[in-house]
Formats: structure tokens, sequence, C-alpha cells
């Protein structure tokens, strides 16, 4: 072949860019940290990459979801264990109000009133704004005291219910979602069955000690233990949910560790094997720029004088 | 007198001085243009003259000059001009494909793949805190963001389009600018080689660079004709027919409601096809491939707008702000990615988001009372889950699937055009060599000839001195 000199120079200018091309995106690679730095540079390891990513944050979203969940399940949690503690209170007051010493009934319907206006405080119990017991209701106070009963003793609820009995769902991952509240009827104020009205127990059984009662007291004793029940079960649901939440949560956790990894498979760059590379290419385009000075510049001319 | 003469051997030497001096010619001329863009080597053709019969033999007369010719190889020439064409198209659409994929900005924590992603979290939000303004705020605020990305993308395609038609006007106009040329140097071609023997080299090697930078534009088939013409046909029509250039100019005109931009010939009105060349590339890119990922863009938005609106309509707003339900209780006006926006209401008052689901309370008087409690977030939470639900493309993709398949597609064509362009570039580097090793200059070689012609000079210049020598020796006798 016959070799000229224009072929000669594109020869050596062309291995000098596209050394200095190769170079050029390896060093992008690492200075990035990135081996795909735009989805034309692998379409598919980039496509995946952004549904991994999709991934890592729905699932960052449904961590959120759940952390809030589990704030509130604790909020109630704690609302429930307080009233817990009150009712055991109630129920030594009511035996010893069942005993046949007569003395102190109006200093124990004294407490029952002091321990009515505590619980209503407890369910009326406001956490980050809302009514934590109001249902959906959860700008005003779900329970009022009728104050008919208390000063005319019309035959009515001692306590209203102004709440509802709507849901606070929270995902927590894409099929599911969880309660995180419980209603105040469900709480406090089961007139069926099993359950009992806690404020109109307490109300009545505060009645009977002033009437001093000795008998009614007495059958009130079943009622308060259907209402410790009651709030039991009521603080085993929450229990119970917050175990759910949280479960979500390691699950997350776990698979964010693999996503994690597997993203970084497809995006980052192998510092190692890039820096490898990226010696190699130096060497070729230093390799590359000292045999084009060496091709370029010998000519005839500079081996014949003068003619 | 018979025989052989002293004025023949006067003639020889007068005839070598001649054909030295027309070799050192052209070689100085190669040297010369050693560096220009398209020359063609030349070359002296020498041959030894008609010889002459005498009695004592047969003796040649010398040399003879036949003239300069052309180094060139026609064949690599349309080789090359096909890779020529097909390259060009590559590298058009690298370029618009690159800015496309520019315009979408992914992967990145800023792209509109994000913003959806967020907008969606922001319901959950809302969610999680439904009567909570600041959670309100953000939905707005985030909102705000992914419809001025969806505007921003939609905005800069246009530019994009807008762009393209600019330069296939600018390419049109270098065509026809070339087309003309052609033409004018057919004609120059014909009257030069007419009135002297031998070739018109340098013109024809300024006809092969316009034909070379025609062939970037659009594919075509140059035809040279016995006279020396050459007629430049593309697909359908032809673009030079010997000393007539064709015309071209682009026209807009509107097609199932999208502007579509032509090549059409001036003369005629007729479409001026091209399967080739930057043209083709431009064209496809203005009237296909940009409109595509609008198309695209757009069925995202307006699906976004749809879902999100069907569910809002059916919620009430946060309470206690003297809510009075609109007519149209929408999130979003609007229906593609060019006019989405914010519902008034919701630009005028945060609390008009709907995360709560609508309860109809009828009166005894007939008079329905719409409410709906505050803590209520059933229809935020609806909302929110449509970013997991497949929505899109017959019920198989979330709206994020479907923008990553766009993105996908982006990205799977531009590493394509990018994948020709190399390739091509290798194999036009490959006949570029071809062509370079029939028709360059080596210095070299034309220093080699230099000293050849000169020495060649040197020795006919000492022929004549000697049989002018021998001359005076007769005279002398």
């Amino acid at each position: 072949m016959r070799i000229t000199d224009s072929f000669r120079f594109r020869v050596v200018t062309e291995n000098l860019n596209r050394s200095r091309e190769r170079l050029t995106d390896l060093q992008e690679q690492l200075a990035s940290g990135k081996r795909i730095n735009r989805p034309s540079d692998d379409p598919e390891a980039s496509s995946n990459a952004m549904k991994l990513r999709s991934i890592l944050e729905t699932n960052f979203q449904f961590q959120e979801n759940i952390q809030d969940g589990i704030t509130q399940l604790t909020a109630q949690e704690e609302a429930l264990n307080q009233v817990y503690e009150i009712l055991a209170q109630v129920k030594e007051i009511t035996l010893e109000g069942a005993s046949d010493s007569v003395t102190i009934k109006s200093s124990l319907a004294q407490q029952l009133e002091l321990i009515l206006d505590n619980i209503l405080e407890i369910a009326n119990t406001k956490f980050n704004g809302k009514y934590i017991f109001g249902g959906t209701e959860t700008l005003n106070k779900p329970f009022a005291l009728n104050e008919n009963v208390i000063k005319f003793d019309v035959d009515e609820p001692v306590v209203d219910y102004r709440g509802n009995l709507g849901k606070w769902n929270r995902q927590i991952n894409e099929n599911t979602t969880v309660e995180v509240n419980l209603n105040g009827k469900e709480v406090f104020d089961q007139a069926a069955g099993d359950g009992v009205n806690i404020f109109q127990m307490i109300y009545d059984i505060k009645r009977l000690m002033e009437q001093e009662d000795t008998k009614g007291v007495n059958a009130k004793i079943e009622d308060v233990d259907k209402g410790i029940e009651q709030i039991l079960k009521s603080f085993l649901k929450v229990g119970t949910r917050k175990q759910l939440v949280l479960f979500n949560d390691d699950r997350f956790m776990t698979q964010n560790i693999q996503v994690r990894a597997s993203m970084s498979n497809l995006e980052d760059t192998d510092f190692g094997e890039a820096f490898i590379a990226f010696k190699a290419e130096e060497n070729a385009l230093n390799s590359a720029l000292s045999a084009g000075a060496r091709v370029i510049s010998p000519s005839l001319i500079d081996f014949l004088g003068p003619v | 007198m018979g025989g052989f003469g002293i004025r023949a051997a006067f003639d020889i030497g007068r005839k070598s001085l001649r054909a030295q001096l027309a070799g050192l010619n052209v070689t100085g001329n190669n040297i010369a243009n050693v560096n220009t863009k398209g020359y063609s080597r030349q070359e002296v053709t020498l041959a030894s003259d008609f010889p002459m019969k005498t009695p004592d033999g047969v003796f040649g007369t010398g040399v003879k000059l036949e003239g300069v010719r052309r180094i060139r190889d026609k064949l690599v020439d349309r080789q090359l001009r096909n890779e020529i064409h097909t390259k060009s198209k590559n590298e058009a659409l690298e370029r618009v494909l690159n800015q496309i994929e520019t315009t979408f900005n992914e992967p990145s924590e800023t792209g509109l793949r994000v913003l959806i992603s967020q907008f969606f979290d922001n319901f959950y939000n809302l969610a999680n805190d439904p009567e909570n303004s600041t959670t309100r705020f953000n939905l707005r605020e985030s909102s705000k963001v992914l419809i001025e990305a969806f505007h921003r993308i939609d905005d800069q395609l246009q530019v994009l389009s807008d762009d393209i038609d600019f330069e296939l006007r600018r390419s049109v106009e270098r065509l026809n600018s070339l087309a003309a040329q052609v033409a004018e140097l057919n004609t120059e071609i014909v009257s030069f080689e007419g009135a002297s023997k031998g070739t018109a080299n340098d013109l024809r090697d300024k006809r092969d660079i316009a034909i070379d930078e025609i062939s970037e534009f659009i594919d075509i088939f140059p035809l040279e004709k016995p006279n020396g013409m050459v007629d430049v046909a593309a697909q359908a029509q032809t673009l030079v027919t010997s000393n007539f250039p064709v015309s071209l100019e682009v026209t807009t005109r509107s097609e199932n409601g999208n502007l579509i931009s032509e090549v059409i010939v001036t003369e005629t009105g007729n479409v001026f096809e091209a399967n080739n060349g930057k043209i083709f590339a431009l064209v496809q890119a203005r009237n296909e491939i940009i409109p595509h990922f609008r198309e695209r863009l757009n069925i995202l938005a307006n699906e976004l707008i749809t879902k999100v609106n069907s569910i809002h309509r059916t919620g009430v707003g946060l309470q206690g702000t003297a809510m009075e339900i609109p007519k149209d209780n929408d999130f979003f006006t609007g229906n593609n990615a060019g006019n989405i926006d914010l519902s008034q209401a919701i630009k005028d008052d945060v609390n008009a988001i709907a995360a709560a689901s609508r309860v109809d309370t009828i009166l005894p008087n007939g008079e329905v009372i719409t409410s709906g409690a505050p803590g209520d977030n059933k229809i935020a939470l609806e909302i929110a889950n449509l970013k997991q639900e497949r929505v899109l493309s017959n019920g198989t993709e979330s709206l994020l699937d479907f923008f990553n398949a766009i993105i996908g597609e982006v990205g799977i064509a531009a590493k394509e055009a990018q994948d020709n362009v190399r390739n091509e570039e290798q194999i036009i580097t490959q006949f570029q060599n071809i062509r370079d090793s029939t028709s360059g200059v080596s210095l070299d070689e034309e220093f080699v000839n230099l000293i050849k012609f000169q020495r060649g000079f040197q020795t006919g210049a000492r022929l004549i001195t000697t049989i002018d020598d021998m001359f005076e020796t007769l005279i002398n006798m």
C-alpha cells in the first residue's frame, strides 16, 4: 500500500482522538463514581437501575408511613396504659366500697369523681394536633361530660361520644394498610355485649357509693373487671398492629440493603478496574504520542542536502 | 539529408527539457496541494515519441508529453459516498437523541421520575397527617415543581424541533448551492476539455468535493456521462441534470393536527425524497422522533391528570374553612404535558386538596349537606397508591414504569446512533485511507520526483550543449 502524508497524519490524529476519547470516558467514570452517567451509556443497566431506585424510594416512603404509624400507635398505647392503671385503682376503690365499713364511702365517691375527670382527660388526649380517640373527627374533643346528668341527675349517659368510627389507615407496603387508631367508642364505650361504658360504669359506682348501696357496688365489681379486660384487649390490638408494622420496617431494611447492592453493581464504577483501564489507556496514549511524533517528523528532506 | 541528422538530436534535447519541466511543474503542483482537501495527485504521462525510420535503422525521437492525468479510483469514491451519507444520518440522529436525553435529564435526583415519585409520596404524607397544613403546602409545592418539569421538558422538545427546522433550512440552502456548483462545474469542465486536450483535473477535483458534500445531505447516485458532465440523482428525483440544478425548499404543513416539515422541489412542489443522509435524519427527527417522545410525555401527563382527578373529585377538602365544594373538584387542570396545571381552587387554598372522602347528608327539607372528617385520609391514600397502580399500557405499567420505558427508549436509540457513528467512522477511515493511498500526495515521493526531473532536466540540458559543441566542431572544420 502506498502510504501518503495525509494518510499518516490521519492515522496519528485518529489514534490520539480515540485514545483521548476513552480516557475522557474513564475519567468521567472515575470522577463521578458512576459507570452510567446517561441512559445511552448502557440502556439496559440504566433502565434496571432506575427500577431499583424507584423501589428504594417507594420503600423509603413506606418506611415513613411506618414510622408515622408507630408514633400514633405508641401514643395510643401510652394512653391505654394510663387508663389501665386508673381502672386498677377503680377496682381497689370498688372492692373497698363493697365491704360494709361504711364510713369512707363518701370519700371514695369523691375519689371516683376525680378519676372520672382524669379518665375523660385521657380519652380526650391530643397528640400532634389530633384527638387520638375521636376516629377521623380529629379536631374536636371526642368526649364531653353531660352537665344535665351531673347537675340534675337525669337519666342520660354521663358522657357523650362526638367522634366517629373512622379509621386512620397507613399504607405500610404495596398491598397492606394498617389501622393505627382505635376510636373512642370501641375503647371506652362498648355498651353492647361483653363490653362496658367505662365512664358510665365509674359514674354509676360513684352514685351507688353516694347512696351507700353496698350491694349495688358489689354487683359492679364484675363490670370493673370487664372494663379492665376491654382496655387490655385494646392494648393487645395496638401491640399486635405495632408488631406487624415493625416487621414490615425490618423487611424493608433488609430489602433496601440488597437493592442498594444490586444498584451499585449496575451503576457504580468498579474503581480498581476503571483505574487499571485508565492507566492502560494513559500508557496507550503516551505510546501513540511518541510513535506519532516519530512517524510524522522524518521525511526524505531530512536526509538529503540542498540539491 | 538522408538518415539520422544532428538537428534531430537537438530536437530530442528540446523535447526532453520540455517534458522534465512539465514533470517538475506537476510535482510542484502536487507538493503545493499536499494539504488541499479533495485534491487528487496528478502525474505527467510521458511516452517515447514516434520513431523515425532511416536507412540506418529505426531511431527513437525522444520523449512525448501526452498530458497530465489525475489519479483517482471512481469505485472507492462511490463506496465512500455510500458510507458518508449513512454516517451523517447517524451523526444527526445522535445529536438529536443526545439532546432529547439531556432534556429528560435522567438518571438524576431532580428529573421528572423523582418528581413524580415525590408527588405521590407527598400524598402519603398528607394521608399520614391530613389535618396538618404543612403537609398540604408541601404537596402543593411538589405538585408545582412537577408541573414545571412537565412544562420544561415539553418546551425544550419544542425548541429542539424548531432548531431542527432551522438546521433543515440551512442544510437545504447548502444543498441548493452545491447542486448549483456541480451544474456550473459541469459546464466549465465540458468547455475546458473541449478546448484543449487532456482532462480538467482541478475542476474535476472540485466537482468531486461538491458531490462528496452532497452525499452528506442525501443519498445520491452520480452518473458521469460521456461528455464529462455528471448527473446527480437522488431516490426519485434528479438533483442536477447536466447544467441544470434543481432548487429545493422546506415547507411546513399540517398533518393530523401536527406540523410536519418537508423538503420539496420548488418548481414542481413535489416532496423531495431522501432515504439517507443528514436531511433524511433531520426530517425524521423533526416529524417522527420528537413528536413520538412528546406524545409519550403527553400520555403520561394526561394519565396522571385523569387518574388523580377521578379520585380527587370524590373527596372533600379540609372542613372548617367555609368549605364549599366547587362544581369541578379537580386537582389538576389540562390534558397534556404542555398545559397541565393546578386547579384554581387549590392554587387559592391548600385546604381545597381533598384527603377525606365525602359524606352527603340529606336534610329533611331535601337539602344536601356535604361534609367530611378532618382526620379521614381515604382519598389521599387512594391517590398515593396510584404510584404503584398499573394504569398504563393496558394495565401493565405504572406511571413510573411508563416513564422509565420512555427513558429506556431514548437511551437505546441514542446508543444505537452512537454505535453506528463509531462504526461508520471506522469504515470511512478505511475508505479514506484507500482513497488517499491512490490519490493522496506523498511528499517523499514528490521529493524523489523533484530530484528525478531535476536530474533529467540537467542531463537534457547537457545533451543540448554537447550537440552545440558538436555543431561548433563541424563549423570550425
